[in-house]
């Protein structure tokens, strides 16, 4: 019914760009193939003043998640990076408080992918923001559909 | 507060160790209504600090975002022998912590 | 609303073209079977599987109150349900007998952390075990209880006309509305449910499905529950004991 948790990526642009990435990564190179992001109103708004300067789209950063959710109450997400990361961010720009998580990594962990399961209030984009320990942005994001929103449930 | 806190009990010098974490907590959203028809005031776990011997592996803050009884996995590289200390605070100013001891060879 | 009478049209030629039999052993499967990779990953580590938060407090709990009496956590799950004198029995049933004539404390309400935590601790002790149900065949056969349930299980209600049979025997693999039908065991109950946000009784499960089929949802506890819980029980044959299982 469901693929297994999009271990093979769901954007395939996301895919090409990784692809491209592996080959010059580490020759300062990652930066030519950086898309510039437009963060969306609902995203700059729930960053605030969060994230200054820019912030680009980049194999810097993954995000894992399923593209389709049974249910918005619990949805895995992975986010990684092959670079040094001081702090990840991830932001679901239509849930009643956007900013997911916000969390400083200590030296130690400095590599380490972080997974949780969150809430999505709708079908939406889930953007994860790294910052690397020299300080810049890198971003990723994937959109996930939920077959049914069970947030609210009373059950 | 129960929780589980799983990691391993021996790592190799210089390889990460994963750690799982899972809290039981309802992550209540403020909306949801009772048998009594009374709504359950929102409380969240909002913080939550990794420490192993006093150094900081990770600090979250989170909110309703994060699913009814929180899941956490990570991993660090721990310089030696020691406790990961793990430390979580809710709304409504309960707090709870788990530990696991972890040597390295 | 609509969704539903669509399904009502899909479901009712089927249900008057076949005789609904029983499903045929080597069919049988879990509803872990039908659930998304996620959730499988999910329920088989222990370390993710958030029903295991359950068992740790059944685990305190039997070791504080339980032992001296039970020594093999591992035997006590796999009798229930059963029919006894009175009528069937589940396993929060057997525990709050205990709880009240041994412990000499109040019952323990249902879906308490503390009955979720000793269920699921026995459940999760006797995991890969058979139930004891379809051992008992065809004693069982010839009690009350069992005869009730399986009457309830055939029984057609509720505003959309359905019978547990009518789904779970007859269209299990198909999908409705985005997921797909199950065979109805309770195997893995206690189970964890995203949908509820937290683990559960097969009870919860049931009811839940009574009112799907928009039907009078019989009252906790009620007599004709535990009776629907021994019959399913038994028609899950020898079917592995799973808890506690994660579903949607």
């Amino acid at each position: 019914m469901q693929k297994p948790a999009a271990q093979n990526g769901h954007f395939s642009r996301r895919i090409a760009l990784k692809i491209c990435a592996v080959g010059l990564f580490g020759s300062a190179a990652s930066k030519s193939f950086a898309l510039p992001v437009t963060l969306s109103a609902g995203q700059r708004a729930a960053l605030g003043n969060i994230v200054s300067g820019n912030v680009t789209f980049d194999a810097a950063v993954s995000l894992i998640v399923e593209p389709l959710a049974e249910t918005g109450n619990a949805i895995p997400v992975r986010v990684s990076s092959p670079l040094e990361i001081a702090r990840w961010i991830l932001v679901a720009e239509k849930n009643p408080r956007p900013i997911v998580f916000d969390a400083s990594v200590g030296p130690l962990a400095a590599r380490s992918p972080i997974s949780t399961r969150i809430r999505l209030a709708a079908t939406q984009n889930v953007l994860a923001l790294g910052q690397s320990r020299s300080g810049t942005w890198h971003a990723a994001q994937a959109n996930v559909a939920l077959t049914a929103s069970a947030c609210y449930d009373g059950t | 507060m129960t929780a589980r806190l799983i990691a391993p009990a021996t790592v190799k010098a210089g390889e990460p160790a994963d750690v799982k974490l899972t809290i039981l907590h309802p992550m209540e959203l403020g909306t949801r209504r009772l048998d009594d028809s009374s709504i359950a005031a929102r409380n969240v776990i909002e913080t939550l600090t990794a420490t192993f011997e006093n150094e900081a592996v990770l600090t979250l803050q989170m909110g309703t975002g994060i699913a009814a009884n929180p899941f956490w996995a990570f991993t660090f590289v721990p310089p030696r022998s020691g406790t990961l200390n793990v430390r979580w605070r809710d709304t409504a100013g309960v707090e709870g912590t788990a530990r696991a001891t972890i040597s390295v060879q | 609303m609509k969704s539903r009478a669509a399904l009502l049209l899909l479901i009712a030629p089927h249900a008057f073209a076949q005789a609904i039999s029983p499903i045929p052993a080597a069919q049988l499967n879990s509803g872990t079977h039908f659930q998304s990779q996620t959730l499988r990953t999910q329920q088989a580590d222990d370390a993710q599987n958030p029903g295991m938060l359950w068992v740790d407090i059944g685990k305190q709990q039997f070791a504080a109150d339980c032992v001296r009496c039970h020594a093999d956590a591992r035997t006590l799950a796999p009798a229930f349900p059963r029919a006894q004198r009175e009528g069937a029995v589940n396993l929060d049933d057997a525990v709050n007998a205990c709880v009240e004539t041994k412990l000499h404390r109040p019952r323990l309400h249902a879906e308490s952390q503390s009955l979720l935590g000793f269920n699921a601790y026995l459940m999760h002790a006797a995991r890969g075990i058979a139930r004891k149900s379809a051992e008992t065949a065809p004693s069982l056969e010839s009690t009350a209880a069992w005869r009730t349930g399986r009457s309830i299980w055939f029984a057609r209600q509720g505003k959309q006309d359905l019978s547990c049979a009518l789904c779970h025997d007859g269209l299990w693999g198909k999908t409705l509305r985005n997921q797909t039908i199950s065979q109805g065991h309770t195997v893995g109950y206690p189970t964890y449910r995203t949908e509820w946000q937290t683990l559960g009784s097969a009870e919860r499960r049931i009811r839940a499905c009574f009112f799907g089929m928009e039907a009078d949802v019989p009252p906790v506890g009620a007599a004709t529950l535990r009776a629907l819980e021994l019959y399913g029980a038994w028609r899950g044959g020898a079917l592995p004991i799973e808890a506690p299982a994660v579903r949607r």
